[in-house]
């Protein structure tokens, strides 16, 4: 019997049981460690790693005036008032299409997933051309109607206004973070509280809300790493030009500086800045751990049976309905239409009749040679496939360890795996790529330098934080009771995890997967930095199609990439039972536990 | 005083500026070179061939702006031309971004990335600087052997193998740094004159600059009075001034959809946009006071893995067989080249009288290119690039 089991033996076996997670955790947290010492290291060196020499310039060139009176205050903006936009369309959408019994909502729900998959840049330049002083859509009709000459209301050059356009694409993250735990409540907590006479809305408010709050916080952390993170966004609406500069645009020109020829690459002042982003980054997730410590408060699955409760909106219907449609105009079909526009022109013009009469399907052809090839799709399903299998797997890993265990390292643990959020990709990317050419001179047998390999490891670390915050998540919610019966039994730790838990979880992952699979198919920063003659991937080649000016081939690429990954996902979805996270949650709800006597 | 410097630039300027644009005659001496040339280029040709199909593979970068559709057609017709079955790699490479890990694997003694690589004329001199490009040992002999416009003497080595850059690097196209701008929201009367023009407050929020220097950075050579710090102080009005900073081909968009009036920018975006739609509505005009020429090269590297097949990349990517599988769809012209876009480039320069100027044009030009290298030109530049965004 367990419960005679002597404490030191007992305790001597949950140690050998946390032992493989564990050793997965370290074995990933590992790469984040070396990755980083060497980011901080290159903050010290004059130059290259290889060039001897100590120097404290990197610092002392950063820290200047303009740093603090514009660089700090506007990134402050940017990342705040995303939060504040993305929560502001989030929060509501996760209840409204997870909680209610509002129609379409896998439909709404999946729509949703598309907007990570639209490159940033586009969305950018839909807004320039929908909000701009001169050649704005929106501002020129709205003129016309007031009687003015111009409308003075753009993104342009003003934080907020990149906030606006950064929140829009940075719903979605919050959405599926609180929809999972949001639709994985137990109802009767929300009944006792109508039974005891507490509103729909003071239910919400005193009841619904704190039982998701590590989620909401979570994915406002997140959020508010990625949008100060975010260069192409802000470079687009005015951080390049040096109007709004913030601090991702000053790491972009740190690596990239003003012109060929003062090719002394400051990535030490890179590493400075990217330093001086996980400041704010580090606060925020101190206390999302705090809030994380606290989390049995949160375990609303348990060993007993629940159904979800879903809210009858009655005839708010339609405000629930106009609310979760006027996001998807703002963030999916504005610009898939901009998108659509642009790959059916020769050269982007603004919609007019002589406009109209250049739309072809030229950009179209050789399209798949124009990209690269089917060399290219290769490449981009093996990355895709790797980073989201071996992100579920160690992030699953990571998690167990700090939900499930009481080892003392569990929080530096949670804290170090969450860093690399707070490192900009960039810095990353540069240290993989150093390290690559290093490994090719010392280390010469090690496929580093030029493979796909090395773009998975930095995808992997890159997307780690966003998978540990889904998988606490979801561990969080699930009861020890379930795995303690279990061990009872005598069931052993990996078995526990395999037949009980991930059941349990799998729509979590399944959803991560996806998620990531997703987030790693538009990502260019990373990949672009990392690339090679052999390891060209498709996101890469939109993107230099779009710099290089064919901005129709780079849109007809993009216009193909949404279909495809929204077929994908569909599809995927599909096999696993639900659309997506809100719906994945109700299969949690219906878990096989549940079922048995 | 107006007489005084236009003699003074005609002196300086001309002579060397006609000569990178191909407008020069050939003296009898490079014939004669040229003549004697077969029989050692024949005999280096066919080692290099031999040492290519031993090593059996070539990885070669292309710029990023280039179609891959190009990849293809341009491996085959290497292969053809050389009789080599080798494996030919071609990738996309971004120049600016790649110029680091070049130096980087140099540093480091590590094996090159790509045996030959694509660069502008300021990446090619750091890599060469930094000891990132191997000599091609009998490079004119080869030259020779491989290029039908040198063996038939039209054109010399000397331009395709330039200044600080001879033997290490090849000439492959060139571009010159003008304004471009949307007629339907400027005349080309109201255009700015001068680069001293774009700080003029009549232009503030009217135009996009890129983030590099090079629209800037040939001015001392350009004026016979040049003060460092007036420079300076102009460039950061004119970077006020701008509406955005944005790369090139992203600003001529941005002019294209009516954002802008007008972009510095480099003259094949607009051959690049006519053909894909001959009514947009730009058009294309030189500063008067100097406009920057910017030089495209070929270098093998250091420590290349394949450094024969390399070698034959790189000295076959600049003759005409090579330049008519990709100048049709890039659109950039060789300053020595003989096709219609090559004459219409050289005779818009001459029409326009424009003031071109290259860093390997002369000596000053080369003195110059070579200061920006060293500590207190690199500061000057960073200060420069700094001006551009305003600050």
């Amino acid at each position: 019997m367990p419960s005679v089991i002597p404490f030191v033996r007992r305790r001597a076996r949950i140690a050998t049981a946390d032992a493989l997670p564990l050793a997965f955790s370290w074995l990933v947290l590992a790469v984040v460690i070396f990755l980083l010492a060497f980011v901080l290291y290159m903050t010290f060196v004059p130059s290259l790693p290889t060039e001897p020499g100590f120097t404290l310039r990197h610092w002392s060139n950063v820290a200047s005036s303009r740093l603090l009176t514009k660089v700090v205050p506007n990134t402050v903006i940017v990342g705040f008032g995303t939060i504040c936009i993305a929560a502001f369309f989030a929060l509501p959408l996760a209840w409204l299409l997870n909680r209610t019994t509002l129609p379409l909502r896998t439909t709404f729900t999946t729509m949703i997933g598309i907007v990570p998959v639209i490159p940033g840049f586009i969305l950018a330049m839909g807004w320039i051309m929908l909000l701009d002083e001169r050649i704005g859509l929106i501002n020129n009709v709205a003129a016309n109607l007031l009687g003015l000459s111009s409308l003075p209301l753009g993104v342009k050059d003003t934080p907020w206004g990149m906030a606006w356009v950064l929140g829009l694409v940075l719903t979605p993250p919050i959405f599926f973070l609180v929809a999972g735990p949001l639709c994985r409540i137990d109802p009767s907590l929300e009944e006792v509280a109508g039974v005891i006479g507490m509103k729909q809305l003071t239910t919400l408010r005193r009841v619904t809300l704190p039982l998701v709050w590590p989620g909401i916080l979570g994915g406002l952390i997140y959020t508010f790493m990625t949008a100060v993170s975010i260069f192409e966004i802000p470079a687009l609406l005015g951080a390049a030009s040096g109007k709004v500069p913030v601090l991702a645009s000053e790491i972009f020109y740190s690596v990239r500086p003003g012109g060929p020829l003062t090719a002394t690459f400051a990535y030490g002042a890179a590493g400075v800045y990217g330093t001086l982003l996980a400041v704010p980054s580090l606060v925020g997730l101190y206390f999302y751990l705090r809030v994380l410590e606290r989390t049995e408060r949160y375990q609303v699955i348990t060993g007993k049976g629940y159904r979800p409760r879903e809210t009858d909106l009655g005839p708010l219907n339609w405000i629930g309905i106009g609310f979760v449609i006027s996001y998807l105009v703002l963030a999916v079909a504005l610009p898939l239409l901009v998108l659509l526009w642009a790959s059916l022109m020769p050269v982007l013009q603004l919609p007019s009749r002589e406009a109209l009469s250049k739309l072809s399907f030229i950009n179209y052809d050789s399209l798949l040679e124009g990209l690269g090839g089917i060399a290219v799709i290769w490449n981009t399903v093996v990355l895709v496939l790797c980073v989201s299998l071996l992100v579920s797997f160690f992030s699953f890993m990571v998690s167990w360890v700090v939900v499930r265990t009481r080892i003392r390292s569990r929080k530096l643990i949670d804290m170090l795996v969450m860093v690399p959020h707070a490192i900009p990709s960039l810095a990353f990317a540069f240290a993989l790529a150093m390290l690559g050419i290093l490994a090719s001179r010392w280390l010469a047998w090690l496929p580093l330098s030029g493979t796909i390999g090395i773009i998975v490891i930095a995808h992997i670390i890159n997307r780690m934080p966003y998978g540990t915050r889904v998988m606490n998540s979801a561990l969080g919610q699930v009861h020890h009771e379930l795995e303690e019966i279990a061990q009872v039994c005598g069931t052993k730790t990996p078995t526990v995890m395999r037949r009980i838990i991930l059941p349990l979880v799998k729509p979590s992952v399944v959803y991560l997967a996806v998620w990531t699979a997703m987030l790693s198919f538009q990502e260019v920063t990373m990949a672009l930095f990392l690339s090679g003659p052999q390891n060209h991937v498709l996101a890469v080649s939109i993107w230099e199609l779009w710099e290089s000016g064919s901005l129709g081939t780079a849109a007809a690429g993009a216009v193909a990439m949404v279909a495809t990954m929204s077929a994908l996902m569909f599809a995927i979805l599909s096999v696993a039972r639900g659309p997506t996270a809100g719906l994945v949650g109700r299969g949690v709800a219906e878990p096989p536990v549940a079922e048995e006597p | 005083m107006v007489m005084r410097f236009w003699v003074f630039f005609l002196l300086l300027f001309s002579v060397p500026g006609l000569r990178v644009l191909g407008l020069q005659p050939v003296p009898g001496d490079a014939l004669a070179a040229a003549a004697e040339a077969p029989a050692k280029g024949k005999q280096l040709l066919d080692e290099l061939v031999r040492k290519a199909k031993q090593e059996g593979e070539v990885v070669a970068t292309i710029q990023s702006s280039w179609s891959k559709t190009l990849i293809q057609p341009l491996a085959d017709a290497f292969r053809k031309r050389f009789g080599l079955e080798i494996k030919v790699t071609i990738a996309n490479v971004n120049p600016a971004l790649h110029t680091p890990q070049v130096i980087a694997e140099t540093q480091a003694g590590a094996p090159a990335t790509y045996d030959v690589v694509q660069s502008d004329d300021a990446q090619t001199i750091q890599i060469v600087g930094a000891g990132g490009a191997q000599k091609i040992d009998g490079w004119e002999a080869l030259l020779a052997e491989v290029n039908p416009l040198v063996r038939s003497g039209k054109v010399r080595t000397d331009r395709i193998g330039q200044g600080p850059l001879r033997g290490h690097s090849f000439t492959l196209m060139v571009n010159v740094k003008q304004i471009i701008y949307n007629t339907r929201i400027i005349s080309e009367r109201e255009l700015p004159r001068t680069h001293r023009e774009l700080a003029d407050p009549k232009y503030k929020g009217k135009f996009t600059q890129p983030p590099w220097t090079a629209h800037w950075d040939i001015a001392p050579v350009a004026f016979e009075k040049f003060d460092r710090n007036e420079w300076l102080d102009v460039v950061r009005r004119a970077g006020k001034n701008a509406g955005s900073v944005l790369n090139e081909t992203n600003g001529v968009q941005r002019v294209i959809l009516g954002e802008y009036a007008f972009v510095l920018a480099q003259d094949r975006y607009v051959r690049q946009i006519f053909a894909k739609d001959p009514t947009a509505p730009i058009a294309a005009r030189f500063f008067d006071d100097y406009n920057a020429l910017n030089g495209v090269y070929y270098s093998v590297r250091t420590r290349a893995r394949h450094p024969a097949s390399g070698t034959l990349f790189a000295l076959w990517m600049v003759t005409p067989e090579a330049q008519a599988i990709w100048q049709p769809s890039d659109l950039q012209a060789v300053p020595y080249g003989e096709s219609k876009i090559d004459r219409d480039f050289r005779l818009s320069i001459e029409k326009s009288r424009a003031r071109v100027i290259g860093f390997l044009d002369n000596e000053k030009t080369v003195e110059l290119f070579q200061w920006y290298r060293t500590d207190e030109g690199r500061k000057y530049l960073d200060g420069m690039a700094r001006a551009i965004r305003g600050e």
